[in-house]
């Protein structure tokens, strides 16, 4: 069942569209992450559903009712900010007990409450210290505990982690994780970092330049990118050109598979790649092409092949590096694939 | 001796000889005697202060503290919201607000005081407008009144305490108050738990700056009172030119730099403490 509804939302600022149809299904205890380069409108998404900011048009329906014009401290949702947004002149216990001392609940309820919500962000003994005094590690805590005190329905983050170190930020992935799956609320979390995406969400909304390029689950995104865009955001990608002249030429060399517009791209992940000999032979569902190695560059665990291909686009192959043929630069070779790894994007 | 201390001699200097010395010269006259015609004889006494305590002086006093502290209540609900506007409103016209605010300040006091005299006078510009348009018969008494004297304050105070106050909005992080907004807190309780609390380093000093330069003031006590109703600076005055009485003027003084003494001791502890809480 879907919770929240956004219908059509757009909104601009100073004349520039920030964001543009935005259409968005939420279910219940899901974790969906609005991933995308700054200024892709995430964020602002993000304001529009917690009040901050009033859409332009269109309508936000959360559990059915239309939310569109009530106020942010009427709304059932509760906001994680990416500078924590802590009251500097309150003690942890009393930052944490806002939301409950704006419900009027009495003082001996809300301690107990708070020392509760602290717990369930690890953090302990810190009641009466000022955020001033916290690292950010702690902070960012404080900031958790505050919004989850009053049970909203929805928890929104906006880029809860981008300030913290990556040891750090990688800990409290997996700790914002589990809390997630012990309170059962859902969560919207708004990222530019792809790996964070992947690793945390249920689905992935890839926004750019206001709009939602795709909605997925993290390998639905990965594996098959709709556009160009997607697959060069997220990870890393080869993007083939396939035109139709008569026949089907990708990259220059032709090809006997059939195409239906006379000009096409394809996504390749450079893992997908496989760099062989050319005397290798392919199986049915492959697709090759012809090449000369540039560089092969050792990596560790994995070594990435450099390959000039016939219309000298440079195509990047990893492999594992016991796995990987070591070749000369200049050497020439066949590039292959399996042709369910190759994705049809639009540019 | 350091660079930095070099740098701060001339200040230094100034300060002590046309600030230190005189209040230095001021607190010992303030122990002397004078003559019958007024000069000053080196003879230990307390009566300067023993004096300030006859009731009519102490009237003086009270109404002194009484209406600067009305003063400044009436400029610090008004200024409040006028500077939190201005917070409010784009860089770009807000520098225009801060100018219109200064300009004020580009005119002599005394010549702005006459202004206002000419305003309030029974028979200035709003009086004989409110009697030729019929809304009131006899002019109405505006002029030579606490009234007037406290309008008169009123004015040349409020930027003194709208620009701390700005200065102190400014500062105020807005994420602050979407996270209240976003935990449950309407604007009232925005108010009341985030902004007044953390704008209160300029509230104080915006109060303080106010009720010490009113509680000092006597061109406008003189001009708008119509030299009737007398405040300390006043009586402060009177007695260094008229009565010539050097020793009581010299009190009286004093008695106000420890008042004010004691709120900039009392304002240094608060935000003291305020830096040490954080």
């Amino acid at each position: 069942m879907n919770m929240l509804e956004l219908k059509n939302i757009s909104k601009k600022i100073q004349g520039s569209s920030i964001l543009s149809d935005i259409h968005l299904s939420i279910r219940k205890g899901e974790f969906i992450t609005l991933l995308g380069p700054s200024g892709c409108g995430k964020t602002t998404t993000l304001r529009i559903i917690a009040g901050f900011e009033k859409p332009d048009s269109g309508e936000i329906l959360l559990d059915g009712k239309n939310i569109t014009k009530l106020a942010p401290h009427k709304r059932s949702t509760n906001t994680v900010f990416q500078n924590y947004a802590l009251f500097p002149h309150m003690t942890v216990e009393e930052n944490v007990s806002f939301g409950l001392r704006m419900k009027g609940i009495s003082k001996k309820e809300r301690s107990a409450r708070a020392c509760e919500a602290l717990k369930l962000v690890k953090l302990y003994d810190m009641q009466k210290r000022r955020p001033d005094s916290l690292s950010g590690g702690q902070k960012q805590r404080v900031a958790i505990a505050r919004a989850i005190i009053n049970k909203p329905e929805i928890l929104l983050l906006d880029e809860p982690l981008a300030a913290l170190d990556y040891k750090l930020r990688q800990q409290m992935q997996l700790e914002l994780k589990e809390l997630q799956r012990k309170l059962g609320i859902t969560f919207i979390f708004v990222t530019h970092d792809q790996e964070e995406a992947l690793t945390m969400s249920d689905r992935i909304a890839v926004m750019q330049n206001g709009r939602i390029e795709q909605i997925d689950t993290p390998s639905g995104i990965y594996d098959h990118p709709k556009t160009r865009f997607v697959g060069d955001f997220i990870g890393e990608v080869n993007i083939l050109v396939a035109r139709r002249n008569g026949e089907a030429y990708l990259e220059d060399e032709r090809m006997n598979f059939t195409m239906q517009e006379d000009s096409m791209y394809f996504a390749v992940r450079p893992e997908r790649i496989w760099v062989r000999r050319t005397d290798f032979i392919l199986g049915a569902d492959d697709i090759a092409l012809k090449g000369h190695v540039v560089e092969q560059l050792y990596m560790g665990s994995l070594t990435r092949t450099l390959v000039k291909v016939q219309s000298n686009k440079i195509i990047s192959a990893i492999e594992f590096t016991g796995d990987t043929i070591r070749f000369e630069p200049g050497e020439e070779v066949l590039i292959y694939w399996a042709k369910k790894d190759m994705t049809a994007v639009s540019a | 001796m350091k660079k930095g201390l070099l740098l701060f001699l001339p200040a230094a200097i100034w300060l002590f000889l046309f600030l230190i010395v005189p209040l230095i010269l001021i607190f010992i006259y303030s122990f002397l005697s004078r003559d019958m015609y007024g000069s000053i004889t080196y003879q230990f006494t307390l009566s300067n202060y023993e004096r300030f305590f006859e009731w009519a002086y102490l009237r003086i006093f009270l109404r002194t503290i009484l209406y600067s502290f009305l003063v400044t209540i009436t400029c610090l609900l008004l200024a409040y919201p006028f500077a939190w506007q201005m917070s409010c409103t784009p860089k770009r016209i807000r520098s225009i607000l801060l100018v219109l605010l200064m300009i004020p300040f580009w005119t002599n006091s005394l010549v702005r005081t006459f202004a206002w005299m000419t305003l309030l006078r029974t028979e200035g510009i709003i009086n004989s407008f409110l009697i030729s348009t019929g809304i009131i018969e006899s002019p109405f008494p505006m002029l030579f009144n606490e009234g007037a004297i406290m309008i008169g304050l009123f004015y040349v105070l409020f930027p003194f305490m709208v620009l701390p106050l700005y200065v102190s909005m400014d500062k105020l992080d807005a994420n602050l108050l979407e996270a209240a907004a976003d935990l449950g807190a309407g604007s009232f309780h925005r108010l009341i738990h985030i902004t007044i609390p953390l704008t209160m380093p300029g509230i104080v000093s915006g109060s303080l700056i106010v009720f010490i330069s009113s509680s000092g003031m006597f061109a406008i006590t003189d001009l708008m009172g119509g030299a009737k109703i007398m405040f300390l600076g006043n009586l402060i005055l009177n007695q260094f030119l008229s009565a010539r009485n050097w020793p009581f003027g010299s009190a009286v003084s004093t008695i106000l730099v420890f008042i004010s003494l004691i709120f900039i001791i009392f304002y240094l502890y608060i935000s003291r403490k305020e830096r040490e809480d954080s």
